[in-house]
């Protein structure tokens, strides 16, 4: 448990480092950042909606201090501000839905990648030189070594385009109505189809990094004597693969898991772009385009203590494998 | 402090005038970028039911070697590329997958050097118990950790450990967990890798003790690897003495340490200090051991010997010759005195 | 034949190890070792072709990388090798000279990066204490935050980033992951005997540093590099793609970021887009391969047999 309570403290810290980060990014730059950020929306808004947006980011009178504590005061009370672009829309409403599409696709493909990459990894280093180590290591370099974007940009085209297989825009049919208790079968299927690509492109994209890793991680294992005293004592080849190698080649995995999230996400967001799916990269992206200040800090903050979140949820799987950790 | 414990089956009728298992003329190669390396040379032994037989040598003799070569574990790049190991009549070498795997542990288990590593860090000691257990017979569950218990009482573990991890136990329950695995099956013949070098004198004494007591309850043999002249000597029943991959002398331990035939044993025997018995001066054995890639030609031991015969030893590789009652040493030396009387 | 596979046995006539007879280029010694690394091999010359594109670009392909030169969205022919954009510009031309940009924006930033790395890794692992417990925290807290979300709203706020902003924002964001591995390398070394033995001789430490400490992990220093550099490539096209350079200029990003927005995907254009990817892979593949080498050839428990 000290393990797990450590963990916590430390994404309780990261969080608090992202949002002063937040706070101090539109005041390290030059130039005034009211003027930057308020200059374009002069006549736009009227003197009533300005003040509020002041104040949501702390732009009150008064030192830096006291800025800091009233944006810390604000982001306390959940309020995120509004949106510039949809005003008066609330962040929060705007983020909501974005979140939600987000999760499911980034989570699952996530998911998804890391257990096939680590599936593939451990055959790999069991039967080294075989077919997955001369085969598919190198096509996962390759894919690798594409930005995430230009992958989506290719399976676009390819899938969606050329052979017409699957749709390549938006999480569903904007035929239908989406229906939130997902009771509509049509609905649900559309909403599969929709994210099948993308949620490709993701598992594509960022399998040959856990599968490196993970074969890496079994190569070391393997030399190992409990490795060898398993097979020695005539367990069957499934168990010391399993139990005796992978059990424990999965550990440090599980730790690159948590440090590569933050790029993965990323590069997924963009994967959102090209599919034009109404994910938080998505959002991020269209609030970076129209200026909307507030809607992008407030998802630059959501996105990270998702990530923050997924990290600990590693930290307990983590716990769960290790009786060293517990 | 031991419990009695039934042998669960009587494995066969055992002879013994017949040894237990016998190395003929075993070659272990090591492939590596520069070259081969003969680790082991055309080593043949035997080793009879209930009997310890020692093997020692300087580090990189390749006594590991052997022992790993024996149940079949050496991992690239070392490779067996000759001779027989025969066990009961039957050569392990020549055994397909599913023969090795069930002749492994239930005839022959082993005790690696580190307990520490010799345990899988994220699973129960009882677990690895019952693993080999269940591998081999078809025991329930519940018997399986009813005998995992039963195995780590014989041992000297509290049977409530079983549901503990290898880091909640301490170095020597640790070694003592180990030797319970080994144990689970009952096979006729236990290989021992320095089973105690990580432990400290007290603890290390103890053990073997125990081991001792556990043999003579259980009956089987060990492959015993050391290091440690004084543990071998006193440990043994017989002793082989590895020199660059070759066993150069195999003697009972009484006679390999009283009345060495070979001048590398000799020296051996004087680069410790006794026990017991008159006190020696404490020497070293000059010089290092030969690089395998190109070993000295003619016995490998002659550029560190003193008594090297010119022009002899430098050419002709001397072969193991019977020099008395169970006493056998490869050296030119002992053929001259043969010849000599 | 499973090679892995313990209990297999091989026959004495097994594997044939050829050897190769040596060459003798006058080469310096690391790059000798580098060379005879196989992956390292195929990365090197990979990489020297796009130097070489990069240095000759005004000569392979004259002409100015942004004039219109053909009707949109031309397909590829002998006057157009990859084509045209929608605004009829001539992609080779934009490809090649795009090389440019990419090359030295990603070994500029990258090598900016190594050095805030070597600078704050190294100042941690070696003062140790509390500095170490600090700016451990930080190494931490940013090697988890997402580090792309946090450099678009960075260059968000920044209305126009210019390459030098850019250097900076991916500076400020990406240094942890280097500084962390230099970090523990550098607590290593310094409790190995002779940087002991140098720093009661009296060594100053800065001396013991820059004399003892660095030069005992410069492959790890290089696979950093090589691996901002790679990070930074990439980086430096996704911010590109999503608009967040200057769209006027000339890179691999900028072509992209042009082709998703002229809709090249729907109107068939695949060489808009696909030569520019090709060539951001193939530069991050070959940096790889190098990294792949560089760790083979100071970790050989991974080379296994080949």
């Amino acid at each position: 448990m000290r393990f797990l309570t450590r963990r916590f403290l430390f994404y309780l810290v990261a969080a608090f480092v992202a949002i002063t980060l937040n706070f101090f990014i539109p005041r390290l730059m030059a130039g005034d950042p009211v003027q930057v950020m308020f200059a374009q929306f002069q006549g736009r808004l009227d003197s009533r909606a300005m003040e509020s947006l002041k104040e949501t980011f702390g732009f009150v009178q008064g030192p830096i201090l006291e800025q800091y504590a009233t944006y810390l005061g604000n982001l306390a009370r959940g309020n995120l501000g509004l949106s510039i672009s949809n005003y008066p829309t609330p962040v929060a409403d705007l983020i909501f839905p974005s979140l939600l599409w987000t999760l499911r696709l980034i989570g699952v493909a996530t998911i998804t990648a890391f257990l096939i990459g680590i599936i593939l990894g451990i055959y790999a280093a069991w039967r080294r030189g075989g077919g997955i180590d001369s085969f598919l290591l190198p096509i996962t370099s390759i894919v690798g070594a594409f930005p995430f974007f230009w992958t989506a940009m290719f399976i676009v085209f390819i899938f969606g385009l050329q052979l017409k297989w699957f749709p390549t825009s938006h999480a569903w049919d904007i035929k239908l109505t989406p229906n939130p208790d997902w009771s509509n079968p049509e609905f649900v299927n559309s909403v599969l189809r929709h994210g099948l690509l993308p949620m490709l492109t993701i598992v594509f994209t960022s399998l040959g990094g856990w599968l490196l890793g993970m074969r890496n991680n079994m190569i070391g294992v393997l030399s190992q004597d409990y490795v060898t005293m398993a097979q020695a004592k005539g367990l069957s080849d499934r168990r010391v693969m399993f139990t005796y190698a992978a059990r424990n080649a999965i550990l440090p995995s599980l730790t690159a898991f948590s440090m590569s999230l933050g790029f993965v996400v990323g590069g997924a967001l963009v994967v959102e772009l090209v599919f034009a799916y109404p994910g938080m990269g998505y959002l991020l992206l269209k609030a970076v385009g129209g200026r909307d200040y507030p809607l992008m800090q407030a998802v630059f903050l959501l996105i990270t203590i998702a990530v923050l979140i997924a990290n600990f949820m590693a930290d307990v799987l983590y716990v769960v494998l290790d009786p060293r950790a517990r | 402090m031991l419990s009695v414990m039934p042998k669960p089956e009587v494995k066969r009728a055992v002879n013994p005038d017949e040894p237990l298992l016998s190395v003929q003329d075993l070659e272990v190669e090591y492939h590596t970028r520069r070259g081969k390396v003969r680790a082991v040379d055309h080593v043949s032994f035997d080793i009879y039911p209930n009997e310890v037989f020692g093997l020692a040598g300087e580090s990189g003799c390749g006594k590991s070697t052997i022992a790993h070569a024996v149940t079949r574990i050496l991992h690239p790049p070392a490779y067996i590329v000759g001779g027989k190991i025969m066990m009961q009549g039957i050569d392990i070498l020549q055994m397909n997958d599913d023969n090795l795997r069930g002749f492994r542990w239930e005839h022959m288990s082993i005790v690696f050097q580190s307990a520490m590593n010799a345990l899988n860090p994220v699973i129960t000691v009882g677990a690895q118990i019952m693993d080999a257990i269940q591998a081999h017979t078809d025991m329930s569950k519940k018997d399986a950790r009813a005998r995992a218990k039963e195995l780590l009482n014989t041992v000297g573990i509290d049977p409530e450990r079983v549901d503990s991890y290898p880091h909640q136990l301490s170095g020597g329950m640790r070694q003592r967990a180990v030797i319970a695995i080994a144990l689970a099956l009952n096979p006729e013949l236990i290989i021992m890798d320095e089973p105690t070098t990580a432990l400290d004198v007290v603890v290390q004494k103890q053990i073997m003790k125990e081991i001792r007591q556990l043999k003579d309850q259980f009956g089987f043999s060990i492959l015993f690897i050391t290091h440690d002249l004084s543990l071998l000597v006193e440990f043994s029943d017989r002793i082989g003495i590895m020199y660059a991959g070759e066993l150069v002398e195999v003697a009972p331990s009484r006679q390999i340490f009283t009345n060495p035939q070979h001048p590398y044993t000799y020296k051996l025997m004087n680069s410790f200090p006794t026990v017991s018995g008159p006190r020696q001066k404490l020497v070293g054995i000059p010089g290092s051991p030969p690089d395998l890639i190109t070993p000295p030609t003619g016995c490998r031991f002659h550029p560190r010997c003193d008594v090297a015969i010119a022009g002899r030893c430098q050419e002709v590789m001397p072969r193991l010759a019977k020099v008395g009652d169970r006493h056998y040493a490869a050296c030119h030396l002992v053929d001259e005195k043969v010849i000599h009387g | 034949m499973a090679q892995n596979k313990p209990t297999t046995l091989v026959p004495a006539v097994g594997r044939a190890v050829p050897l190769r007879p040596a060459v003798r280029i006058p080469l310096p010694g690391w790059l000798r070792t580098i060379l005879s690394n196989r992956k390292a091999a195929v990365g090197m010359a990979i990489l020297t072709f796009f130097v070489l594109v990069a240095v000759f670009a005004p000569v392979i392909a004259p002409g100015q990388p942004n004039k219109m030169v053909g009707r949109p969205h031309e397909a590829p022919s002998a006057a157009h090798p990859f084509g045209t954009s929608r605004q009829g510009q001539d992609i080779f031309t934009q490809v090649v000279h795009g090389s440019r940009s990419s090359l030295v924006v990603g070994f500029g930033t990258g090598t900016f990066i190594i050095m805030l790395c070597i600078l704050i890794g190294v100042t941690a692992g070696y003062v140790g204490g509390l500095v170490d417990e600090i700016l451990s925290l930080f190494m931490n807290v940013f090697l988890i935050l997402p580090g792309l979300p946090l450099i678009i709203v960075v260059a968000g706020w920044v209305q126009q980033p210019g390459p030098l902003t850019v250097m900076l924002v991916l500076g400020f964001t990406s240094w942890a992951y280097g500084a962390r591995v230099l970090r523990s390398q550098t607590l290593i070394l310094r409790n190995s005997d002779f940087v002991a033995a140098a720093r009661i001789s009296g060594e100053p430490w800065w001396r013991i540093i820059l004399f003892e400490i660095l030069p005992n992990m410069t492959s790890l220093v290089a696979s950093s590099w090589i691996g901002a550099v790679i990070f930074v490539i990439l980086t430096e096209a996704t911010l590109s793609f999503v608009g967040l350079g200057n769209p006027n200029a000339v890179s691999w990003g900028v072509t992209l970021f042009w082709a998703q927005n002229n809709q090249a995907l729907l109107t068939g254009a695949w060489w808009t887009f696909v030569p520019p990817g090709l060539c951001i892979a193939l530069v991050g593949f070959s940096l790889t391969l190098i990294n792949y080498g560089i760790d083979e050839i100071t970790n050989p428990r991974l080379q296994g047999d080949k």
